[in-house]
């Protein structure tokens, strides 16, 4: 009796465990139709389109509608789906834009579409101004977090659909922007953010220190200024607008600036130290992008100030260099977070998956965020005026070593002080030699088209 | 929700009216099937009670206590009595060993076997090892007394 | 109508309704080529539905409830089973169907009546070791398999039965006990731990790890029982080292399972999409193909998956007929099962035996449905019923056959009753002879 009861209430049990799990299967597989249906073989897909309708993507795309190099400036951004690139939007977002439901089935005439943030024509433009050299570009809004141009030069023509994968240049298929580059003087940046939480900034602007060219740190080893008859006895403020590889030296040495803080403000803002941990990444809408790395050993150790000036092992990639720039530009130490798709829509055209604005933890105080933005403003207002006309643009240089010495990749990081266009941007130029388009006219032709672009589109 | 809902208006109006109407026909009367085989379990249950009942004779154990009267029913072949927790009928005292006896039934008959219990098993107030019960008897083990008496016949039965 | 003397009119009449609706569904929406298999088909199922139905009629038993469920199942199945990859009876399935209704009977005669077939455990056990052996030494090189001409017998599937058998007998037989070191163990419990515990190392040595979770269940189901059931005689400190000692087995056999199993319990099908996780992946991507209502019967792509009627059978159906009718004829499968606590048996050896059938169900269910949709890891088992395979249908219908023994049992003394009653009947027509040849 007792014991029949109890293998009752034992299968009922079981049974009762059975249905849950395959009530939770039911659950699972519907809400992941998308992501199975987007392995499979053949499926059909949805268009991408800009934020002025724009088309991006279209998988019937041909030469003769859209003109053969249509694609050309976002090919490695927005990719396709043929599977050849992985990290692009086409790739990680496949389940969104195919014509499929679950409820539905695969349908002839659906709605599916993703629709981004980009500006295509200006981006484009963009893109022919880097002319004959490599690179690559980004800019954002610091508000809001939509990204307007994204660009990675030498790009991919989707169009020739990989029929001349072996003719491409090296990194073809790769959109720079999120991957890792040597920073430069950019990292100055955060060095000086580093002092600045560490010392606080009236501590700060009263150390100066003297560069004769050369300056021969603690451990014996010299580090060279790129001016090579010095720039005398400079405060932060100057020496961030010199680019002073020996004025940052002495910093970093000096007492009141221990290493531990360095390191402590670097985490906060992403970098990973001595390999201690494991990498972050960025994720923007489905695509990974790495932060930042760096090496810091010891105060008087070459590599470790070389780390300080954004050589040695720092490595940074070029969207988390823009994205440092809204937590300067808004004054609160708190990055706004990209990301690139404003808005989908589903198979019967229902708006789905609307941007939110998100934002980063705490990187660093508010204080040091809108003294760093004040040195920037300083240094756009006496180095770099006429970015934009009318308006303070700010920035920091920087040149950055790679392939040992042999090349010199240029770069341009700033934010625009315009509450009517917050843009942070981001600008890089491959082994740029002298002579060549230069990062400020990369980034004038950037923020003149956008800024048209933007005031006229929206009216 | 309203993206839930006007999917499945899409989804109806996409379907050709026979394929729509079939598949959820054939939903249904699955369904219709499902219940209709539950019923019948239910009525068959009810007629393996009924038979159960001629088995077992129609019998009941009931014991009284001071506030209240207990019923037990006999609903299997086998019941251990015992003041054991896993024992089939639970008596909570001292003197009843944990497995004293059991009751087994064949063709209507109950038989009570002693399970060399410390204390004894009373039939009639008559020490027993192994007896043959008949309805009104009386089952003592320990200080406690079982009586085994038929079972009111409920309307239910009579159908 | 039958011989309970209850009316099934309401069940028998949707029975057909089922079926044919399903054959509906297969004319207008499924890939109807050739008229004459379409008719083949609704031949078979109706004709199997029909003289299944005449057969029942002649048996007496309290219960048909499970007799027309299993036929409503196997049916469904045989229609499912004929119209992957194009429409055409599938008589192989029509077959091991019939089979399936075979072994149901057999199951149920064998088992119906509780005290005989324990006295008769012995013949259980010799059987177990026929077939041990004839897995060792019979089997191909997968050790699964015994090829008899065309056919093929997978003699590991007709141990469950049997486990399950040998398992309710040891847990009624507990009177006689010896004390082996510090336990004291009955025969026949010591015999279900042997036994148990060559099973599992047999499958083992097979590489037959498919089949182990569902022996590991039956095996827990009976000590669960074994500890609850009266006589059992075990404290409850017992009952916790057991629990420890079983789950540091599991651990155990996770950290140093060998490298094959290893292999497929992490395996991230996506990443290895072509490899190791192309069935699953197929099968995810088919599921999400159909829908809600699926792509119609002979529509689907899975046809072309390797074991896509066997191992991913459930996203095969998914894909043809729909998420909703797949899980709801799973659903079916689970009724079935059900009916056992509407209608519980009334002595302790059917009750363990259903309970080790409803483990056995669930857990093969478990491996195969969500083992396909990768929810855990993929081993190759049959799904009850809706897979092809004589050896794992006839073992199913075995199954269910002990399943309806436990609700329509037949007692001892009604056995000696009807011999007592021919025994008359014989002893009066001897003395009517005798009257005549006297006269």
């Amino acid at each position: 009796m007792k014991s029949i009861r109890r293998v009752q209430k034992l299968i009922t049990f079981l049974l009762l465990v059975f249905l849950a799990a395959f009530a939770f299967l039911i659950y699972k597989l519907q809400s992941e139709a998308g992501f199975y249906i987007s392995n499979a073989s053949k499926i059909s897909l949805g268009n991408v389109y800009d934020r002025n309708g724009d088309v991006l993507f279209d998988p019937d795309a041909d030469a003769q509608i859209y003109g053969n190099d249509y694609f050309i400036d976002i090919g490695n951004l927005i990719g396709d789906d043929s599977r050849q690139m992985n990290n692009t939007l086409v790739a990680q977002n496949m389940g969104m834009l195919a014509n499929f439901s679950f409820m539905l089935g695969e349908q002839e005439d659906s709605q599916a579409a993703i629709y981004t943030s980009l500006d295509h024509k200006v981006n484009r433009k963009v893109y022919d101004a880097f002319g004959s050299k490599n690179g690559c570009a980004a800019a954002y809004n610091y508000l809001t977090g939509e990204i307007y141009i994204c660009l990675s030069k030498p790009s991919v023509n989707i169009l020739n659909h990989y029929s001349d994968l072996d003719s491409l240049e090296s990194g073809s298929l790769l959109c720079k922007v999120f991957y890792p580059t040597v920073p430069g003087s950019t990292q100055k940046i955060s060095t000086t953010l580093a002092a600045l939480e560490s010392m606080g900034y009236d501590n700060l602007i009263f150390k100066s220190y003297d560069c004769s060219g050369v300056y021969t740190n603690l451990s014996g080893k010299d580090i060279k200024c790129h001016l090579s008859e010095g720039h005398g006895t400079q405060n932060i403020s100057e020496a961030f607008a010199n680019s002073c590889n020996p004025f940052f030296a002495q910093l970093v040495e000096d007492a009141g600036l221990p290493l531990y803080d360095i390191q402590k403000t670097y985490e906060k803002m992403g970098y990973l130290v001595n390999k201690n941990g494991s990498q972050k990444y960025l994720d923007v809408n489905g695509i990974s992008a790495f932060t930042a790395s760096t090496t810091l050993a010891d105060k008087t150790d070459f590599n470790t100030q070389w780390g300080c000036m954004g050589q040695g092992e720092t490595l940074v990639s070029p969207l988390q260099l823009m994205v440092w720039q809204s937590a300067i530009a808004n004054q609160t130490g708190i990055a706004t977070d990209p990301y690139l798709i404003s808005y989908a829509t589903t198979v019967s055209g229902n708006p789905v998956s609307q941007a939110r604005t998100s934002y980063s933890t705490q990187m660093f105080s508010e204080t040091s965020a809108s003294h760093m933005r004040e040195i920037m403003l300083e240094n756009g207002r006496n180095n770099y005026s006429g970015l934009l006309s009318g308006t303070d643009v700010g920035v920091k240089s920087g040149t950055a070593q790679v392939e040992n010495g042999e090349k010199e990749n240029s770069l341009l990081v700033g934010f625009v002080d315009d509450i009517n266009f917050p843009v942070a941007f981001c600008i890089e130029i491959d082994d740029r030699k002298k002579g060549e388009v230069t990062t400020s006219d990369i980034t004038r032709v950037l923020l003149q088209n956008l800024y048209e672009s933007l005031h006229t589109s929206g009216e | 929700m309203q993206e839930i809902i006007s999917d499945f208006w899409k989804m109806l109006s996409s379907f050709q009216i026979p394929d729509l109407v079939l598949s959820a026909a054939a939903v249904v009367i699955l369904d219709l099937f499902a219940i209709a085989i539950i019923l019948a379990a239910r009525r068959e249950s009810r007629l393996c009670q009924k038979r159960w009942l001629k088995v077992s004779a129609g019998l009941e154990l009931r014991r009284r206590s001071e506030q209240k009267e207990y019923h037990y029913l006999l609903e299997a072949d086998e019941i251990l009595l015992g003041r054991h927790s896993s024992a089939d009928l639970q008596l909570k005292d001292p003197s009843v060993s944990r497995y004293h006896a059991v009751m087994t039934v064949t063709g209507g008959v109950w038989t009570i076997t002693d399970l060399n219990s410390r204390s004894g098993t009373f039939v009639n107030d008559q020490k027993v090892k192994q007896k043959r019960l008949a309805a009104g008897d009386c089952i003592r083990l320990g200080s406690s007394k079982l009586y085994l008496v038929r079972r009111p016949v409920s309307e239910q039965d009579e159908e | 109508m039958y011989q309970n003397k209850l009316s099934y009119s309401g069940a028998v009449t949707l029975l057909f309704l089922t079926h044919l609706s399903m054959l509906g569904l297969v004319f207008i929406r499924g890939s109807v080529v050739a008229p004459l298999d379409f008719l083949k088909l609704t031949g078979a199922v109706i004709g199997l539905d029909i003289i299944y139905l005449l057969i029942t009629l002649s048996y007496k038993q309290m219960t048909y409830t499970l007799d027309f469920m299993l036929l409503g199942i196997l049916n469904i199945s045989l229609i499912f089973q004929s119209c992957f990859g194009g429409i055409g009876l599938s008589v192989k399935h029509l077959i091991s169907c019939v089979m399936c209704l075979a072994a149901c009977e057999a199951g149920f005669l064998l088992t119906r009546n509780h005290e005989k077939i324990r006295k008769h455990k012995k013949y259980i056990y010799l059987l177990i070791i026929l077939l041990f052996i004839s897995i060792i030494f019979f089997t191909d090189n997968q050790k699964k398999w015994i090829t008899l001409g065309s056919f093929s017998i997978q003699p590991s599937e007709f141990i469950k039965p049997c486990f399950i058998l040998v398992c309710a007998a040891s847990i009624v037989e507990l009177h006689e006990k010896l004390k082996i070191g510090f336990f004291y163990l009955s025969k026949d419990s010591l015999i279900l731990c042997i036994a148990a515990l060559c099973i599992f190392a047999l499958q083992w040595w097979c590489h037959d790890l498919g089949s182990l979770p569902t022996f590991g269940m039956i095996f827990l189901c009976a000590l669960f029982c074994r500890f609850c059931y009266p006589k059992a005689k075990i404290s409850k400190r017992a009952v916790a080292i057991a629990c420890v000692a079983g789950v540091g087995i599991l651990i155990a056999a996770w950290m140093f399972a060998p490298e094959y199993v290893q292999k497929r319990l992490h395996v991230d099908i996506w990443a290895d999409r072509y490899g190791d996780g192309y069935q699953q992946c197929e099968a995810l991507i088919g599921i999400a193909k159909g829908g809600w209502l699926g792509v119609g019967a002979g529509n689907g792509s899975l046809y072309k998956i390797f074991a896509h009627d066997s191992d991913i059978v459930f996203a095969t159906i998914c894909e043809e007929w729909g998420l909703l009718y797949a899980s709801l004829t799973v659903l079916l499968i689970l009724i079935m099962l059900m009916t056992v606590l509407m209608n519980p048996p009334k002595n302790y050896y059917h009750a363990m035996m259903t309970a080790g059938v409803t483990a056995a169900f669930l857990m093969q269910m478990s491996l195969n449905i969500f083992g396909s949709c990768n929810l855990i890891p993929f081993t190759g088992v049959t799904l009850p019923f809706l897979s092809t395979g004589g050896s794992s249908m006839m073992s199913c219908g075995f199954l269910v056959g002990m399943l309806k023994a436990g609700q329509s049992p037949l007692f001892q003394h009604e056995v000696m009753k009807r011999k007592k009653q021919k025994q008359k009947q014989k002893s009066a027509k001897s003395a009517q002879k005798q009257r005549r040849a006297n006269s």
